[in-house]
């Protein structure tokens, strides 16, 4: 990963780096616990995993020649959150006239290849790389709409529960097949 | 050239008197057949927008786009021209353009390897002097739209030949179309690349709502309205006197929230509106930017603007922003829009941000508000389909505000072109948007007063 847009926002990892089997433990148990919660709805749950600093992005990407970038955004976003916003988002969502969440997508994420690395001179705050796949499944549809993305996060361990810092999950789409991105990802 | 000879389908032949009523048959949003005449007497002849000359800075800087379902590609040339150019080769007709995006002197051909100058101009094809010895170069380059015109930054062009220039497509409409993009002398300045994405419904539900579909607000964004991150004169319920709904503007419409007296400058700060002055606007327009909480409407066809003050949070103040968007068909059943966030050139950095991420959460696909709009529009799209509404010549309702149903007139003194309405409980926009259709379509002039 050599792409500005990514390196500026998030920790690459790309050679094996070995952290305490604990922490890499921990990290993957949250991601995990995290999915639960979208999955489940549960987004007060989810919401108090997130660091009150949380800074939370998926840029929009754009079709390019192979040597000309990744085209992934600086500057264009799906989502550009942060804890206030995100908790507005979450808010909206507990209204019964939330039509693009009522009634609710039935959501499934898988969460794999989960590496773990520290951050240079921060021995509580862990990289954290993992690809996602979100099966959406909405109303009468028969077949769901998939979502497929790398994330970047940056997770704070140490005294007390881990809590998300940051994210920056890059969607594989250029085009959105869903009709709107009414989930967290 | 030629004018493929599509006659207008029987589903639609006798709409006229189903929009003097107010009416509108299904079949505008279904039937396949309206649809194929539409690619061809609507997005064939109609100024449709292709994209913003900030997009493209440079020398060689393109991106794709689309008219109709044709696709295009959108450059700046070596001489800084802009060029409209199908993306087809002329060879045999691959595709010299598979990106969405980029810098390039030209495009070479990955099927045979014919070349391009970003200009369109054919350079040369390989073999030529065993294969193409008498190929005049001059007659094989790529082909361009005829015309494409720079409006305010704003790049639209125009398949027909023989379309009327811009500025009489644009006619009176002028008027409130300059104000989203003149308030400054820098005009405004696309902030990052669209937001596309797929919604199984009918172009005309995005295009129409933008003409001044006020009383969905209330319904459709209502969990936006609990969350408080618009103010309620913004999003209140229709009202005499700060809802405007302006129709039959040489065909297009616009809705505008204003708040007599004050001078809310659609939510933009300080910062900002110290930039804004009259400019090219003459002190009527300026005054009505000033009194503005919001405008929002079509350019017909599918290109639709919407300049508000919105915020992400309740614990934040809102910020102005300008949003563009696209409605663009892909058959009957389907629209693929492209939405794209601006701000006045003028604004920080650190504005332009601000502006993106409250345009950004509130009209996008993750938008609060339009997340809840493309929930609602492919029910519509269904309906449209259904063998019931065939065989019963079921009819949409479109009478809000329509004559008797409005308990006020239109505004006899208003200082703008087009019909005004001091309420903005009313359809008139939408009817405006289906008569301009239905002309387009039947090439006949309709005369239909709404207030008879
Ligand atoms: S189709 Fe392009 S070179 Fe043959
Ligand atoms: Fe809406």
């Amino acid at each position: 990963m050599t792409d500005a847009a990514i390196a500026a926002h998030a920790v690459p990892i790309s050679t094996i780096q070995l952290v305490e089997i604990g922490v890499q433990r921990l990290c993957e148990e949250f991601l995990k616990l995290e999915a639960e919660y979208l999955d489940d709805r549960r987004f007060a749950d989810w919401f108090a995993l997130l660091d009150p600093a949380i800074d939370y992005e998926a840029p929009v990407r754009t079709v390019r020649e192979n040597w000309d970038g990744s085209g992934i955004s600086a500057t264009a976003f799906y989502l550009k959150e942060d804890y206030d916003s995100i908790e507005t988002r979450v808010k909206r969502l507990r209204s019964r006239y939330a039509w693009s969440e009522s009634p609710a997508t039935r959501t499934r994420r898988l969460v794999s290849n989960i590496r773990v690395a520290r951050h240079d001179g921060n021995p509580t705050l862990m990289a954290v790389r993992s690809n996602l796949a979100v099966f959406c499944h909405r109303g009468d549809a028969a077949h769901p709409q998939i979502l497929t993305a790398e994330r970047f996060d940056a997770v704070r361990i140490g005294t007390g529960e881990p809590r998300l810092v940051k994210r920056t999950a890059i969607l594989d789409a250029a085009v959105l097949g869903l009709k709107s991105l009414s989930i967290f990802i | 050239m030629t004018e493929q000879v599509f006659a207008v389908p029987a589903s639609i032949e006798g709409m006229v008197d189903d929009l003097r009523e107010g009416l509108l048959p299904p079949a505008v949003f279904h039937d396949r057949d309206v649809y194929d005449l539409e690619l061809r007497r609507i997005f064939a002849k109609s100024w449709v927008y292709i994209g913003h000359e900030t997009e493209i800075p440079s020398r060689g800087d393109f991106v794709t786009r689309n008219i109709g379902e044709d696709p295009f590609i959108l450059i700046r040339d070596e001489q800084g021209e802009l060029r409209v150019l199908l993306n087809a080769c002329r060879h045999r007709g691959a595709q010299v353009c598979r990106v969405q995006a980029g810098n390039t002197k030209g495009f070479v051909c990955p099927f045979h390897g014919w070349t391009y100058r970003n200009s369109g101009e054919l350079v040369g094809a390989p073999v030529r002097t065993q294969g193409y010895a008498a190929l005049d170069l001059k007659e094989w380059g790529l082909f361009a739209a005829p015309h494409v015109i720079n409006y305010m930054g704003l790049v639209f062009a125009n398949l027909d030949p023989d379309a009327m220039p811009f500025e009489q497509y644009l006619g009176d409409y002028k008027w409130y179309f300059d104000i989203q993009f003149a308030l400054s002398d820098g005009g405004m300045e696309v902030l990052g690349e669209p937001h596309r994405w797929l919604v199984d419904a009918n172009w005309k539900q995005g295009a129409e709502n933008f003409c001044g579909d006020s009383s969905h607000t209330q319904m459709t964004h209502r969990s936006v309205l609990d969350v408080g991150i618009i103010g309620s004169a913004a999003a209140g319920a229709p009202k005499e006197g700060t809802g405007l709904h302006i129709h039959d503007c040489s065909g297009h419409a616009i809705s505008i929230r204003q708040i007599p007296g004050e001078a809310p400058f659609i939510s933009y700060p300080e910062e900002v509106t110290r930039h804004f002055h009259p400019g090219v606007l003459n002190q009527d327009q300026f005054d009505l930017a000033k009194r503005s909480l919001l405008q929002n409407g079509t350019l017909f066809p599918n290109f639709s603007f919407l300049h508000i003050g919105l915020s992400d949070s309740p614990e934040k103040p809102q910020a102005g922003f300008l949003t563009l968007r696209v409605w663009q068909p892909k058959g009957p059943g389907q629209m693929e829009i492209w939405s794209w966030v601006l701000a006045p050139k003028e604004a920080s950095p650190e504005y332009k941000r601000r502006a993106y991420q409250v345009g950004m959460s509130s009209f996008s696909p993750s938008g609060s508000f339009e997340q809840d709009d493309v929930a609602v529009w492919p029910g519509v799209t269904r309906s449209a389909g259904t063998v019931f509404a065939e065989m019963n010549d079921v009819r949409f309702n479109y009478q809000m505000g329509m004559g008797d149903m409005s308990s006020s007139k239109p505004l006899a003194d208003w200082v703008g072109p087009g019909v005004a309405n001091s309420t903005n409980a009313g359809e008139g926009g939408l009817r405006t948007f289906h008569k301009t259709w239905f002309e387009r379509m039947t090439n006949t002039t309709v005369e239909i007063s709404d207030h008879d």
